[in-house]
């Protein structure tokens, strides 16, 4: 249920990578860029109303299960991608002679009841009962809110833990030395070991990772200079990346109500793609409010509209992600299938990432300069 | 007879919009019509900038233009204090809008929702279109209609008529708050009765200075704004010569 030739940096890099993969299926709600290069397409669940699955968050010292449900029927016969498909797959693969994945698939036995699912719909919710069973079965109970039963908690729709004890993990933290270290060891020797593997110094890792600290500077807490790329002179504004109020993870660019509430975004208009210049910067350009401008950055470019605006520091643009789908859906894109409707950030922000996380890093990564249309 | 107001707290307000969405769900709304709307404002020059949203929607004024132009009577008050529009009296003249100083009243001058009538998928049979999603539903018009807003007014207004919030008179006449109200997830929204003495709207309105947008042309709004959209703290100081 991804789109990855939307949604991740330099997207034209998958773009050719899926162009050469020679046969792909994707599992998907929306007819989108990814399923473009795709030889099958099958339709999901929506998520939200459509299917068994349960979300997990923790914040504030607490730590919250909140449950998916299917709560409206079907329009359609699609399937979930998470269980119904695997076991749909599984019972074709068992009619031809391979049924061990069946076979564990049926382990997954209600606990309520001990039986066994005879099919997608029983497995999706079976695994999740199974799933979550510490949390609503009374027999299990390990703490935070106490159920009575799956159909309590069913109803109820999130388990909350309790809160967390304070000192809790004092001495058994998940580091090198159990403490909580200021003088990280565990970064120490992972770093150590890594630079051991491949016959280098740990201070060369570090360069590798584009990172400043040398010595036991990087073990502890220390400024690092953001790297943006490109050069200040031929791209002299930073890109301010951000979300809008209305991206579901970006899949709400097919409702018209997305453009109709597009100015939800301070800065933002309705039924329009803007970058949020500061006046000072766009009078030094000649832009007016309204002015198609094409947003280049050293890995690629995008075209919008121009908007003045007083909430953007000089020597930035923000720009909204979310638009900018050339498939997806008759209203997410201008002409489906060849045009875009708006720019997607993604085609500005180079595929960088946080090394030693392997995070994309999508804020404030690059520079732009702007051209007037 | 209960007198309706609605007091809205721009401080707890964030401006995420749950109130004109959800209002527009609960209403089967057009689009491009806000029954509930907002107006929005980026005053001063960066880095001394602030941005405000207030929430707005039909102010039900005690002393209504909207209705003292209306030639049939379709627009008429309620007991309750709820400024409501009868669509079959509605000869579409549109003189409420020309009277109302708040444009919060819209005009039907095509058939609601045309875009859900479109019958074409982007992938002949792949994907589906608007038309046929409707169709399965079984709804009328939009995927997510409400039939409930159908039990004092058209449940889509048709075209010639104008329409505006009713402050979901069809909810409140079964003890149920406006849609807006229930959706504010920062509970921005209080409704209640002028008339009782220990409402929390009059409570508030004792509380906190309000305000009405546009006072001083004498429409007397039901609906009032407390507080500030900016919960800004600053350095202390006493500034210099």
């Amino acid at each position: 249920m991804n789109n990855f030739s939307f949604s991740a940096p330099q997207p034209e890099r998958w773009e050719r990578a899926l162009s050469k993969i020679p046969f792909l299926v994707h599992i998907t709600t929306n007819a989108s860029e990814f399923s473009w290069f795709s030889d099958i397409v099958l339709p999901d669940t929506h998520h939200m109303f459509e299917k068994w699955g349960y979300v997990k968050a923790h914040a504030n010292g607490y730590r919250h299960v909140t449950l998916m449900q299917p709560i409206v029927k079907n329009l359609w016969d699609y399937k979930t991608d998470e269980t119904e498909i695997p076991w749909l797959i599984a019972e074709k693969l068992a009619k031809r002679g391979f049924d061990n994945l069946l076979r564990h698939y049926k382990t997954y036995k209600d606990p309520e009841t001990g039986k066994a699912p005879r099919n997608e719909k029983e497995f999706a919710l079976y695994a999740l009962k199974y799933a979550t069973q510490k949390l609503w079965d009374p027999a299990k109970y390990k703490g935070g809110d106490k159920f009575n039963g799956w159909k309590e908690f069913a109803k109820v729709g999130v388990w909350n833990s309790n809160p967390y004890p304070f000192r809790k993990r004092w001495g058994k933290m998940k580091t090198k030395t159990g403490k909580f270290e200021f003088y990280s060891k565990t970064l120490q020797a992972a770093l150590e070991k890594h630079a051991g593997k491949h016959g280098v110094s740990v201070d060369e890792v570090l360069e590798a990772a584009k990172y400043l600290a040398k010595g036991e500077m990087a073990f502890v807490p220390h400024y690092e200079e953001p790297f943006i790329l490109g050069d200040e002179k031929e791209y002299p504004f930073i890109h301010v990346d951000h979300k809008s109020r209305l991206n579901r993870e970006g899949r709400s660019a097919n409702c018209t109500w997305y453009f109709d509430f597009k100015d939800l975004d301070p800065g933002d208009e309705t039924w329009d793609d803007v970058a949020k210049i500061n006046p000072l910067d766009a009078a030094k350009l000649g832009l007016a409010n309204g002015d198609r401008i094409k947003l280049s950055s050293p890995t690629g470019s995008l075209v919008c509209t121009a908007k003045l605006w007083e909430g953007v520091r000089p020597g930035t643009v923000a720009k909204c992600y979310g638009q900018g789908h050339w498939a997806y859906g008759k209203i997410a894109s201008e002409e489906f299938g060849k045009t875009p409707r708006g720019g997607s950030s993604n085609d500005l922000i180079p595929a960088q990432y946080e090394a030693l996380s392997g995070s994309s890093a999508y804020y404030a990564v690059t520079r732009l300069k702007i051209e007037k249309l | 007879m209960p007198r309706y107001a609605m007091v809205i707290d721009l401080r707890r307000c964030v401006g995420c919009g749950s109130c004109s969405i959800s209002c527009r769900n609960e209403n089967n709304v057009a689009e491009g019509f806000y029954w509930s709307h907002k107006i929005t404002e980026t005053s001063g020059t960066f880095p001394n900038v602030r941005y405000h949203y207030i929430p707005t929607l039909c102010n039900h004024c005690e002393n209504p233009p909207c209705v003292r132009g209306c030639p049939t009577r379709a627009m008429h008050k309620l007991d309750n204090g709820i400024t409501m529009h009868d669509p079959d009296k509605c000869i579409g003249c549109r003189y409420c809008m020309i009277n109302c100083p708040y444009g919060v009243i819209y005009f039907n001058w095509k058939n609601a929702h045309a875009s859900w009538k479109d019958n074409k998928a982007v992938i002949p049979n792949v994907t589906s279109s608007p038309a046929e999603e409707v169709r399965k539903n079984g709804g009328k018009g939009v995927p997510y209609f409400n039939p409930e807003r159908g039990a004092t007014l058209p449940d889509i207004r048709p075209k010639g008529v104008v329409e505006k919030c009713t402050f979901c008179d069809h909810r409140v006449s079964r003890d149920k708050l406006p849609r807006c109200v229930e959706a504010c997830p920062a509970d921005a929204r209080v409704f209640g009765d002028l008339d009782d003495p220990k409402s929390e709207v009059n409570q508030l309105l004792g509380k906190f200075r309000p305000f009405r947008l546009k006072e001083a042309v004498g429409t007397e709004p039901a609906v009032y704004y407390i507080r500030d959209f900016s919960s800004a703290g600053y350095p202390r100081t006493k500034g210099g010569v």
